[in-house]
């Protein structure tokens, strides 16, 4: 189902003005069509691809 | 001439005409925000009695260069191409800036370029329009247009830039020149501003492939302040004379990458291409994994890390100019899921791009699918089909970013309207040292790094 980016930004960002908001959900919208199928293609185990390193790794 | 044949000329000498050029070419080509004339002149005098003494830093010894005003430069105004960051003096150098310093190098200004590094037309709403110099009404691509139109008018022989999603080689592309985006850690985003911490390499833009090796060995290797900075080991760079590809495996894509192109591109693209085949490499036809899904996941990476850098400047929404504005506000309405979920498959596509090396040793397409656009020209047609500027410029790079992949941006020859088309190579991790060697081949053999701006005639 296509989200509704118009009642995302009304709620999450009511101060972009009406007459901006073509220019912000149109994009999303386009975008949203290719990115949905990636994300239901990812293996339950994959983890994000950054890391934190909880101290600083010694010279090899 | 190039980096190493300016060695025969004083520091001083190449710094003025640096300077002349720069200051000359300004009102026409507004690559320049701010010219360091007076430190640039004092620096140069300092190389040159450095060299009278006998101590010679190495091949930037003395050579005029320039940085893109993302990259911090002690006590030198640091825009990033804002009105927010206008009055903004940096106290501390970016790693690149002490680095290219250490080397001898001769900072002479900083470079315009698209504001925050977030667009690809470097037409700047604050500071005015970057023009192309073969042909001033045309765009010399971004981020770093100031960096590409200052090497392209031979004002410098380097200009950082920093390539999020093409912004080194889109430049380098439009404006004819050469651009490294380096592999990912390969040198330190130290004291950069930041748009994308997961996204952003820095690299220059040169007149030549081994002036590019030469630069990047300045400043490539591992910065403990930057925490993605890698340690694996940094190889020399410069290919020798008559480089062999001999036995070279050069991926062709099959899929993606030569659709919905110009002609010109395409043609000149796969000449190149041949030329490889003639010098005794091996093309070799590939499958690329679905480049037009990773620029998806790229793009939902970039306007979320873009977003959450800039938040604390989104309640001045009157100092962005609209293009990146509207880019912030469609950060705002990903959720954090979308975000996560981006970056899990940015891993599943590194897993599915890593088995092209089974086949290839790098992979060569075009870098642009159209030469440079016109300032204010929203589509191009590409294929019978008109495409946003924006997406045709980045179809090509952007996902190169994701995986954080090495790829050398050189030129090709011109479109019979005269302006530059580029090839793109790609490597595997850490391995520029092969696209170096590849590109200076390329470049022995083809003509295409002797023609010249037609700024350049006017001037002279």
């Amino acid at each position: 189902m296509a989200t509704n980016w118009k009642a995302i930004a009304a709620l999450l960002a009511p101060d972009i003005p009406a007459g901006d908001l073509e220019r912000v959900t149109v994009p999303l919208e386009g975008l949203e069509a290719q990115f949905r199928p990636q994300v239901a293609r990812i293996p339950l185990e994959t983890e994000p691809a950054y890391l934190m390193a909880v101290v600083p790794e010694e010279p090899v | 001439m190039n980096i190493q044949e300016a060695a025969q000329y004083s520091s001083l000498e190449l710094t003025q005409a640096a300077l002349r050029s720069a200051s000359q070419l300004n009102p026409a080509l507004n690559a320049f925000l701010t010219i360091t004339e007076e430190s640039a002149l004092g620096r140069a005098r300092q190389m040159d009695e450095e060299r009278a003494s006998g101590r010679t830093r190495g091949p930037l010894h003395g050579i005029p260069i320039a940085v893109k005003d993302v990259f911090c430069t002690k006590g030198v105004r640091t825009t990033c191409g804002s009105k927010l960051l206008a009055g903004h003096v940096p106290d501390h150098d970016a790693a690149v800036v002490e680095l290219l310093a250490a080397a001898g190098a001769v900072l002479i200004g900083k470079t315009g370029m698209h504001e925050f590094a977030y667009g690809i037309t470097s037409n700047n709403p604050h500071y005015g329009a970057v023009r192309n110099p073969w042909n001033t009404d045309c765009i010399p691509g971004g981020s770093s247009g100031g960096s590409g139109a200052a090497v392209a008018a031979e004002s410098v022989f380097m200009a950082m830039g920093s390539d999020t999603g093409g912004s080194i080689r889109i430049p380098a592309a439009y404006c004819g020149t050469v651009g490294i985006k380096p592999t990912t850690g390969r040198v330190s985003r130290f004291g950069v501003m930041p748009l994308d911490f997961t996204l952003d390499h820095m690299g220059p833009l040169t007149r030549t492939v081994r002036d590019a090796a030469l630069c990047l060995q300045a400043i490539a290797g591992h910065d403990a302040r930057d925490e993605s900075s890698s340690r694996h080991p940094v190889p020399n760079f410069l290919p020798g004379a008559g480089p062999t590809i001999v036995g070279l495996r050069i991926g062709i894509p099959e899929n993606f990458y030569f659709d919905h192109i110009h002609p010109d591109v395409e043609r000149n693209v796969r000449a190149m291409a041949a030329t490889a085949a003639q010098l005794g490499a091996v093309l070799v036809p590939v499958q690329a994994p679905d480049i037009a899904a990773l620029n998806a996941v790229g793009r939902v990476i970039l306007l979320s890390e873009a977003t959450a850098t800039m938040s604390n400047f989104l309640d001045r929404r009157e100092d962005f100019g609209a293009d990146v504005l509207a880019l912030l506000d469609q950060g705002r309405l990903l959720s954090a899921a979308d975000y996560i979920n981006a970056q899990r498959v940015r891993r599943l596509f590194q897993q599915e791009f890593a088995r092209l090396w089974e086949h290839a040793d790098c992979i060569l397409t075009p870098t642009t699918p159209n030469p440079a656009p016109l300032i204010g020209q929203t589509t191009v047609e590409l294929g019978g089909a008109q495409e946003d500027v924006r997406l045709a410029s980045t179809r090509l790079v952007r996902g190169i970013n994701v995986l954080g992949l090495p790829a050398l941006a050189l030129p090709c020859g011109l479109t019979g309207g005269r302006m530059p088309t580029s090839v793109q190579l790609i490597g595997k991790p850490f391995d520029e040292a092969t696209l170096f060697r590849l590109g200076a081949a390329l470049e022995d053999a083809t003509p295409h790094r002797h023609v010249s701006p037609p700024v350049l005639s006017s001037e002279r």
